[in-house]
């Protein structure tokens, strides 16, 4: 398995994604996000940087668990 | 009972074939396997935004009732069916066995074979093209729009694209509209159209055979709900089975599913066609004048070698190779995108030769809207709570760009069949092949980056991902000179014995398919009716 292979969801995140996904109940965490090219741009940076810290962590408890 | 004529498959191939058959008088029965999909009537005629906010049970479709619509670890997210359509191959592996490391074709069981999954562009194959399949030019014009006049096709008879894709065919109805997204990215193109021009490429609107105007009373304009991968929304999108219900009517028409054709026998004046019966579990022999097969390239090879006991024995595979582009268009970033909109292709265009001589890659531009976010996340090396948030940011600016190369007989590419009707599958490109197409896919990404789509990956969907199937029987087989079809479209040494599918073709355009196999069924059944005459 690859490295980015190993950072990407597991059949149960995979999965529980897909079970609130299709529940109308949470269907407005799933609505695109249209608040302009400046937002959207903001959010990808966002996550850019929130990615690093918690991926490393991620990594580290799976192996752990 | 003795039928004049008896076709085997029902799929884009076969439903034409009994169709002119039918016309011509004769009295038609058909073999298939024939499994429905009960699923897709169970989806309510509703926008797509409005189910996900209403339909308690939409998980049943969406994802399916065994989550059979979650891609497991190890699949990659691609081009899977949805639950309501994976009727078409479930149960393959045991109806139509294979073996192979290398190839692994989608293999329909289904009513209206791989028709039931059609994605809907249709083009035509110009005079140079049919010429080096091996088909003759003349008489393909007029198919072309008996083929368009039953599936009901609608095109912008302006679009910059039609010199390549689409000529001949004079009567259909007007164009769907198309996304935001396609709107800005079209709008681009025509801004500056040497851009792509520049590169080889062309970009318009296709045609499609989804209706933009009623045919029928059950046959309605698509009502932009954007449910198309799911559903059979108003049946405005084209599928056999639509046909076969119409042929139905017919009192010269019997559709016998439930069968698997293992055999046929040319008799010289009858041929008989064994077959399973895998409802009763029990063997069948039926009886006609003329066979037409029309199971897809790969099954109807499987039982011509099998009954003409070739076992072992090589005959050529061509499969367009496919390769998918997910884009950013730039200038739908964090942009609102209409709700009404059709699922299928867009857009669409070609990529020329280096040499500018013919078409080398043809594609289509899918947006990603009633695809579910689950399978973004799925692929993301993000823990999910962080690939939703890029998944919402992204989703209206996703353009998918789908390209399909032509192919070429080679001998690393071929299928044969053992003692037990096993068919084995080998599909190798060559070196030459794989080096022009990694050139090729570059000018085409370069050409995507010229329009502000910016591509954030390439997926291989792996040999056979194009589910366009071909040339098993062909005019001039290079593999083995007895197993070929004859210019009429007789299989060689059996007089009363038509291939009516894609298997005669000594290439295949980038072009898809679909749209030639209907005229070419036409004109297969056109010859049979003159050959009783």
């Amino acid at each position: 398995m690859s490295f980015l292979d190993a950072l990407k969801p597991d059949d149960a995140e995979t999965r529980a994604v897909a079970l609130r996904e299709t529940d109308p109940a949470h269907v407005d965490q799933f609505l695109p996000i249209t608040k302009g090219p400046v937002v959207a741009l903001l959010i990808l940076a966002c996550v850019g940087i929130a990615a690093v810290p918690l991926t490393l962590w991620r990594l580290v408890w799976r192996r752990l668990r | 009972m003795i039928y004049d004529a008896l076709v085997v498959g029902s799929g884009i191939s076969g439903a034409m074939a009994a169709k002119a058959l039918i016309d011509a008088g004769l009295h038609v029965a058909m073999l298939d396997p024939g499994r429905d999909s009960l699923l897709r009537d169970r989806i309510p005629d509703k926008p797509f935004a409005e189910l996900r906010r209403t339909d308690a049970g939409q998980r049943s479709y969406l994802i399916g009732d065994q989550l059979e619509g979650i891609p497991a670890a190890g699949v990659k997210v691609g081009a899977q069916l949805t639950p309501p359509r994976q009727h078409i191959s479930k149960g393959s592996d045991e109806l139509l066995p294979s073996r192979s490391a290398t190839f692994f074709p989608l293999l329909p069981v289904s009513l209206g074979g791989l028709g039931a999954g059609w994605g809907a562009a249709c083009f035509t194959f110009d005079e140079t093209e049919l010429r080096r399949m091996g088909l003759d030019a003349v008489g393909f014009d007029a198919a072309y729009q008996r083929a368009a006049d039953i599936a009901g096709i609608s095109a912008d008879a302006d679009s910059p694209v039609n010199e390549s894709l689409w000529q001949g065919v004079q009567r259909h109805q007007p164009p769907l509209r198309i996304d935001t997204n396609a709107e800005m990215i079209l709008a681009r193109h025509l801004d500056e159209p040497a851009r792509l021009a520049s590169r080889g490429m062309t970009l318009g609107r296709i045609p499609m055979a989804i209706l933009s105007e009623d045919l029928s009373a059950t046959r309605r304009a698509n009502p932009y709900f954007d449910t198309d991968f799911y559903g059979s929304v108003r049946q405005s999108i084209y599928r056999p089975a639509y046909l076969l219900e119409e042929l139905c009517q017919s009192k010269r028409f019997t559709l016998l599913t439930g069968r698997m054709v293992v055999r046929f026998d040319d008799r010289g004046t009858e041929v008989v066609v064994h077959a399973r019966n895998f409802v009763d579990d029990t063997e069948e022999t039926h009886v006609c004048r003329k066979l037409v097969l029309c199971a897809g390239a790969l099954n109807t090879a499987r039982m011509a070698l099998y009954s003409l006991g070739l076992i072992g024995v090589k005959t050529p595979i061509l499969c367009n190779p496919y390769t998918y582009m997910p884009t950013v268009n730039l200038a739908m970033l964090g942009r609102p995108a209409r709700d009404d909109r059709h699922s299928m292709a867009q857009l669409g265009g070609v990529l020329r030769h280096d040499d500018g001589d013919g078409v080398y890659g043809c594609y289509q531009m899918y947006s990603y809207r009633s695809l579910l976010l689950f399978k973004l996340i799925k692929e993301m090396p993000l823990p999910p709570a962080l690939g939703l948030l890029v998944a919402r940011t992204l989703q209206t600016a996703l353009a998918i760009f789908g390209i399909f190369f032509e192919d070429r007989q080679a001998e690393t590419k071929f299928m044969e069949i053992d003692e037990s009707a096993v068919a084995h599958f080998e599909y190798r490109q060559t070196a030459e092949e794989i080096v022009r197409q990694r050139r090729q896919e570059a000018r085409f990404a370069s050409g995507l980056r010229s329009l502000h789509c910016l591509p954030i990956g390439k997926v291989d969907p792996g040999k056979a991902g194009s589910i366009h199937y071909a040339g098993t029987i062909p005019f001039e087989n290079p593999l083995d000179k007895r197993f070929h079809t004859e210019s009429d479209f007789t299989l060689a040494g059996n007089r009363n014995v038509f291939v009516g599918d894609g298997s005669p073709w000594n290439f295949l355009p980038a072009k898809g398919l679909s749209f030639t196999l209907m005229a070419n069924a036409l004109q297969v059944a056109d010859r049979l009716v003159r050959s009783m005459q």
